[in-house]
């Protein structure tokens, strides 16, 4: 099993980024311990010109992590032929007990490996480095993780059993079935689902432009992002999965990745999770914008995430009205 | 005024070949004056130079422009004071071959983005100034010595910087070529702008428009001269 190349492509991915982040945080920890920018020490002039170099190697680093994230989503969909009962990326995460815990971790990752980049790219358009503790510190914090991710991803990659009989996804999301979250999601109303994402989207929406125009409510807007995020996710095993399936008792957030539904998955993933950073980003960054050097910097920079974040969120509430109004299901 | 505090710059640290090129300097550099750095090779007059022109950064220490640290700042910030504050003269002319004069002299100018026309008037008054305007559209490669010292200087005025750093200016040129040198190095004095020149030529460091001498040994400073 895993000498298939898309798991192989997983560890690899894998092993490199977390061995990059745990260098990384070494000097990281030096540097949120030694930093001192009035010093003309050696040590600091040394952690100056270090600081280039972890921060370049962190910049590609997180990228690959956050296209990992789909990677494994893919690897779990490409590898499901191998398993009995499995259809799905949803069957084959299931195949043992490592699967799912490692796909919620990578998710999280995702998330702090996106405020990350945000923070560094920051950072870097000051010119007295006013953000390197807390990036380094939140890098730190976001090293175990990362480990952990790993560990729980190899687990889950060396531990498959081919003779393992899995779930099918339409088992674990069924509006039928009374134990799961993933059945508990299904199970809600697909009617007040749907408006609850339409009212939530909008909201949010409504909260970006005014912040775009009037850099106003940034935290409020960034708490409605990450909020709708998660109503997005509930609502595609709600109710969304069932007008792109056309069929009203097949929830799987998964299939959707697949090619008989053309990989819209993908496309909605993307901007979800793009939407979300983005969003997220926000509130990260409007605690800085009273440090002079940044003065000029953070306000710009909001607003650009802001608008993705908007223009994502739009984007994804698009694909999916498409969907909607395409299909043939008539709830 | 650029001052330096303590800085030290330590070359393959660490390993056998570890070689202290400046160790303890402290020096502050007045504006609107004529410096010059005198001592042997290898006594670390180029590496002061390059670490003043934001070219190197010390092993330690910090160096100050205007007030301003600049050793901490990043790269893209250091591009930046170096395009806008410093013109350096080379003592190789470091000119493209291939390309004529006037396009060496604009070349540093390209990144601000200023617009072709005036930037094509500017160049070709400074040739003019300094007696090029006939060398224009020539390749570099067929200039004389002196021909492409001048088009180096011409381009590191491009920019208007306010300090000039000049390392071995007068190392190829014979005694006519490098007094019309100082020749220039007086109209910038004139000009109100910082000049910093490394040099082993007393023609150059015993010449009445120099403010200051300053000696080199072992990347130490000794006595100064005024």
């Amino acid at each position: 099993m895993i000498l298939h190349p898309t798991v192989i492509a997983n560890l690899l991915a894998s092993l490199t980024v977390s061995g990059m982040i745990l260098y990384s945080a070494y000097y990281g920890l030096q540097i949120v311990r030694h930093w001192d920018l009035s010093s003309g020490s050696e040590l600091q002039l040394t952690l100056e010109r270090r600081t280039y170099l972890i921060s370049t190697i962190l910049s590609y680093v997180f990228g690959l992590e956050l296209l990992s994230l789909f990677l494994y989503v893919f690897t779990a969909d490409s590898l499901c032929p191998l398993f009995v009962g499995a259809m799905c990326a949803a069957g084959t995460l299931n195949v043992n007990g490592f699967g799912y815990p490692a796909l919620l971790l990578k998710m999280f990752d995702f998330f702090l490996a996106g405020l990350w980049l945000i923070l560094n790219h920051a950072d870097n358009q000051a010119w007295d480095y006013p953000l390197i503790r807390k990036k380094y510190l939140l890098l730190v914090v976001i090293a175990p993780f990362i480990v952990g991710e790993m560990v729980l991803q190899c687990a889950y990659f060396l531990k498959m059993k081919a003779n393992v009989i899995t779930s099918c996804c339409g088992s674990l999301f069924s509006s039928e079935r009374v134990e799961g979250l993933g059945s508990e999601i299904a199970a809600l109303s697909p009617q007040t689902m749907l408006w609850m994402f339409y009212v939530s989207v909008a909201v949010t929406i409504v909260a970006g432009i005014h912040f775009y125009l009037r850099q106003r409510g940034g935290y409020l807007f960034s708490a409605l992002a990450i909020i709708t995020f998660f109503v997005s996710i509930v609502a595609i095993i709600s109710v969304i999965s069932l007008y792109i399936y056309e069929l009203p008792t097949h929830h799987c957030p998964f299939c959707v990745l697949q090619k008989e539904y053309h990989y819209v998955g993908y496309l909605l993933y993307l901007a979800l999770f793009g939407a979300l950073v983005s969003g997220g980003g926000v509130s990260a960054l409007i605690p800085f914008r009273t440090i002079e050097s940044l003065r000029t910097v953070i306000p710009a920079l909001v607003r650009k995430l802001a608008l993705a974040s908007v223009v994502l969120y739009s984007l994804f509430t698009a694909t999916v009205t498409y969907r909607i109004a395409v299909s043939h299901l008539i709830m | 005024m650029i001052e330096l505090v303590n800085v030290r710059k330590v070359f393959n640290a660490g390993r056998p070949a570890e070689f202290t090129a400046l160790s303890g300097v402290n020096l502050s550099i007045e504006s609107n004056k004529v410096t010059v750095l005198i001592g042997p090779s290898g006594s670390g007059k180029t590496t002061l130079l390059s670490i003043i022109g934001c070219m190197s950064r010390p092993t330690a220490g910090r160096v100050q422009l205007a007030g301003r640290e600049i050793t901490s700042l990043p790269e893209r910030f250091l591009t930046d004071i170096r395009r806008k504050t410093f013109g350096f003269i080379f003592q190789q002319h470091n000119l493209i071959k291939g390309i004529t004069a006037l396009e060496n002299v604009m070349l540093p100018a390209y990144p601000l983005g200023e617009r072709h026309v005036p930037l094509k008037q500017r160049a070709m008054k400074l040739m003019e100034d300094l007696h090029l305007s006939d060398k224009a559209e020539s390749k570099v490669e067929w200039l004389s010595g002196g021909e492409a010292q001048r088009v180096g200087i011409v381009r590191a005025l491009i920019n208007n910087p306010s300090t000039i750093i000049a390392d071995e200016p007068t190392a190829h040129l014979d005694t006519q070529l490098s007094h019309r040198f100082l020749g220039i190095v007086k109209r910038f004095k004139e000009e109100r702008k910082t000049v910093l020149i490394t040099t082993h030529d007393p023609l150059v460091y015993d010449d009445p428009v120099i403010d200051r001498i300053i000696r080199l040994r072992d990347g130490r400073l000794e006595v100064e001269r005024r």
